[in-house]
């Protein structure tokens, strides 16, 4: 046994009062007379035509986060329609039998990540698609009167951590038909293991096990530093001695960008985003700037972009010049990651004066640091300047 | 106004015309001793526009100061050879490393960004003609945006860097890469990002010669057996050129692929890019989806695809209604569509072209209640009665949806 393992988890009961576990164990129904408290009582039971599997609201209380296997019958399949859109969730069961339909909620619909090539990658490396496998759940009106739960915004950082962790869900493969068990709310003993088999977003862990079934089931890691559990990933995978398997393991895909992307287009499907207030930056050059006539180097105006979040959604450009001859201009908007987009090649205007135009081409792009408007006067003769640039950006 | 076109050339051609005299102006007053040519160019030639007569031969009205500031500069030009040198070294010897790889083209990447823009541009496109290329043993994998977070090869990794820096110069360039018919020596890859960078040259909808072009490419890469049956990732993520055409036409082709032999992956790609389509909502592409007879042969999935039909457009509920009192589509599609009607489930994920269109909530509601009364009707109509059963329990649940 580690010591060192031991020794943080006396301090860890300590200092959180938790339940560390060394040993490796499976997860056990949680004692319907004990009731549910945070953060099982945010978990819930999927039910799709794929199958049975398990979700949790996680960040907003429309939204529900579980495995895409769970809900996606894939294109590849005979007979396949590709998407079901027939999802029930009901939360915090804790039955002996099936969730009636007056106790389940139907899901709007949801969120999955694609990509073109997902299949084509090397196998031996690690499955895309398996990595990938996350889906966001949504719903036009709130599926619980209790805050959504926690979520670290790195969840794979938090599952390679040592801190204290927990799955839950509904395994429903430990049993035969039938049995009362399948229907309860289970639970692994919290666990310190790292998740360190690593395949990317994709982790895994020899110990701990939650049997088959619990596709889906969140998996929590504790917050050490303000003492609440925190969602961070959802699992997908496992093998369970007591069904045959060699040893007991686990995998977790985490949550960090690009499945709270899938969430943030959910939340905004859900009609329940937060108002977003653009922010508005306007350019750090005096204005007006002249633009060199007949110059392919023209003259640049910066914008130094900074406290927006990290992904782009939408961009629009404000822009004013007195130049006596529009034709003669080419104007082009490079990001702060070096990509150029055209904005106007010499067009075939009487007066530059764009408000609030919509740019497109840099959506998904971090826009934080330093974007740069190239206005060049390709021609000579006629002259002006740029009087006027704002930038109008929406990041999330 | 005065027009714009009669005091000098397009922008656009100009760049061309800039790269140009400066791979002329490179081959003619280099003090190499074996300057190469385009008509000499040792095989393996990959891109060869032998055709083109702004790359075939000088312009006798090159502009001489152009010429001189756009000769490839020290920097960019030795920077991209040394990359090549480096990469060919390490691919030799069988030893190259992803992080090798990376930080090779990194250190490019950022010697192209430091030196003058048209100085760098001209270097890309001298080398991307001279035909040369090394692989770098990294995947095509793109971020957010459609730029490339790795690139399987210099000449692709270059194409990628030339759509970034010089939109209009790319575009140009890819115009001719595009015009050229393919060949086996043709790249998918390149292919895809020359279908790419065309798309991103346009500040606004593709001018009517180069929608020509762009859908002519992207029937070509639908038509490709060679490039179905053995896809490469890059070949997989130009899929998205169908999504960004948008014309039904390629309706046809691509069902054809997601029900034919080709490799799994390729269907695969097939699948995403008909669903993008239909999501798209063109009354054009639901029809075409509609009366295709290859997807009558995959009935759950013609049903999904038409479950994303906006019935408050007359044009696309007449295509429903035909299709739901057509006697040749099985009843089981049809309950497969009212299960799913209105489809509001959809993907997200980097895409090479196209960007994801949010689906806002205030939106979809809207549509909703208007699918509700519209489904309504339908539970009424005699001849669809023999699915009022699945008209009455779709009903419930949307509204149990929309409470």
């Amino acid at each position: 046994m580690n010591l060192r393992l031991v020794a943080r988890a006396s301090l860890l009961v300590n200092l959180a009062g938790l339940v560390t576990t060394l040993q490796a164990q499976s997860s056990a129904p949680i004692p319907q007379s004990t009731g549910l408290s945070y953060p099982d009582n945010l978990t819930g039971l999927v039910y799709s035509e794929v199958g049975q599997g398990s979700g949790a609201i996680v960040r907003h209380p429309r939204i529900v986060l579980s495995c895409a296997h769970v809900v996606f019958d894939d294109y590849l399949q005979a007979s396949a329609s590709g998407w079901t859109d027939l999802n029930d969730f009901t939360l915090a069961w804790n039955g002996d039998t099936a969730p009636s339909a007056e106790n389940a909620v139907p899901l709007r619909g949801y969120v999955r990540f694609s990509r073109y090539a997902e299949t084509s990658l090397n196998p031996e490396k690690y499955n895309l698609a398996f990595s990938e496998d996350f889906v966001a759940h949504f719903s036009y009106f709130n599926l619980t009167d209790n805050a959504p739960a926690a979520f670290w915004q790195d969840g794979v950082a938090a599952l390679r951590s040592s801190a204290p962790k927990r799955i839950t869900g509904y395994p429903a493969g430990l049993y035969n038909d039938g049995d009362p068990l399948q229907y309860r709310l289970h639970r692994t003993p919290d666990f310190l293991a790292r998740l360190s088999i690593d395949f990317g977003r994709y982790l895994g862990a020899v110990g701990p096990s939650t049997g088959s079934g619990n596709s889906g089931g969140p998996a929590w890691v504790y917050d050490l530093k303000n003492h609440e559990w925190k969602f961070a990933g959802v699992l997908v995978s496992g093998l369970e001695k007591s069904q045959g398997d060699l040893d007991n393991e686990i995998g977790v895909v985490g949550a960090n960008a690009a499945p709270w992307s899938l969430v943030t287009a959910a939340v905004k499907a859900s009609g329940g985003a937060a108002p977003v207030t653009p922010l508005l930056f306007n350019s750090t050059a005096a204005l007006p700037a002249a633009i060199p006539d007949g110059s392919r180097t023209g003259v640049s105006i910066p914008f130094d972009v900074s406290g927006a979040g990290k992904r782009l959604t939408t961009l629009r450009l404000s822009l004013s010049s007195d130049h006596a001859y529009p034709s003669d201009l080419t104007i082009t908007l490079r990001a702060p990651s070096g990509r150029n987009v055209v904005i106007a090649d010499r067009p075939e205007l009487d007066y530059v004066e764009l408000t609030e135009r919509e740019i497109t081409g840099f959506a998904g792009q971090n826009p934080n640091g330093r974007w740069t408007l190239l206005v060049r006067d390709v021609a000579t003769a006629d002259i002006g300047a740029v009087t006027e640039a704002r930038l109008t950006l929406i990041a999330r | 106004m005065k027009p714009a076109t009669s005091r000098r050339l397009r922008p656009l051609t100009g760049s061309l015309l800039i790269a140009l005299a400066a791979l002329l102006g490179w081959l003619a007053f280099s003090k190499k001793s074996d300057p190469p040519s385009l008509a000499q160019k040792a095989p393996p030639v990959r891109y060869a526009p032998a055709s083109s007569p702004a790359l075939s031969s000088p312009s006798a009205t090159s502009p001489k100061p152009a010429l001189a500031a756009t000769l490839p500069s020290a920097g960019a030009r030795a920077a991209l050879l040394h990359t090549l040198a480096a990469l060919r070294a390490l691919q030799g010897a069988g030893t190259i490393t992803d992080t090798q790889a990376r930080e090779l083209l990194d250190h490019l990447r950022a010697e192209l960004a430091a030196g003058n823009l048209a100085v760098t541009v001209a270097a890309i496109v001298e080398f991307l003609v001279g035909g040369e290329d090394a692989a770098t043993s990294l995947a095509f994998a793109m971020e957010d945006g459609g730029a490339l977070s790795a690139a399987p090869s210099l000449r692709t990794f270059l194409l990628d860097q030339l759509g970034q820096l010089d939109p209009v110069a790319a575009a140009g360039f890819s115009r001719e890469f595009l015009a050229l018919p393919l060949s086996p020596a043709t790249i998918p890859d390149e292919s895809s990002l020359c279908l790419r960078n065309l798309a991103w040259g346009s500040p606004g909808p593709l001018a009517a010669a180069d929608r020509i072009l762009f859908d002519a490419r992207a029937t070509a890469l639908l038509q490709n057996t060679d490039w179905a049956a053995r896809p490469s990732a890059g070949f997989l993520e130009g899929f998205d050129a169908v999504v960004f055409s948008g014309n039904p036409a390629l309706v046809a082709p691509l069902a054809r692929i997601m029900n034919g032999a080709a490799a799994a992956s390729t269907r695969h790609a097939a699948h995403i890019a008909m669903d993008r389509l239909a999501l798209a909502g063109d009354s054009a592409v639901i029809a075409a989806i509609a009366t295709e007879p290859s997807l009558s042969e995959q009935p759950g999935l013609r049903a999904g695809l038409l479950a994303r039909a906006d019935v408050t457009n007359a044009a696309q509920r007449a295509i429903i209604e035909t299709y739901l009192r057509d006697p040749s589509v099985g009843e089981t599609e049809k309950k497969t569509f009212i299960a799913a009607f209105p489809l509001r489930s959809f993907t997200d994920g980097p895409r090479l072209i196209t960007q994801p269109k949010d689906q806002e909530g205030a939106d979809l509601i809207t549509s909703d209640r208007a699918s509700l009364v519209v489904m309504r009707e339908w539970a009424t109509d005699h001849s669809l009665s023999p699915l009022h059963p699945s008209l009455t329990a779709t009903i419930i649940r949307l509204q149990s949806m929309l409470r």
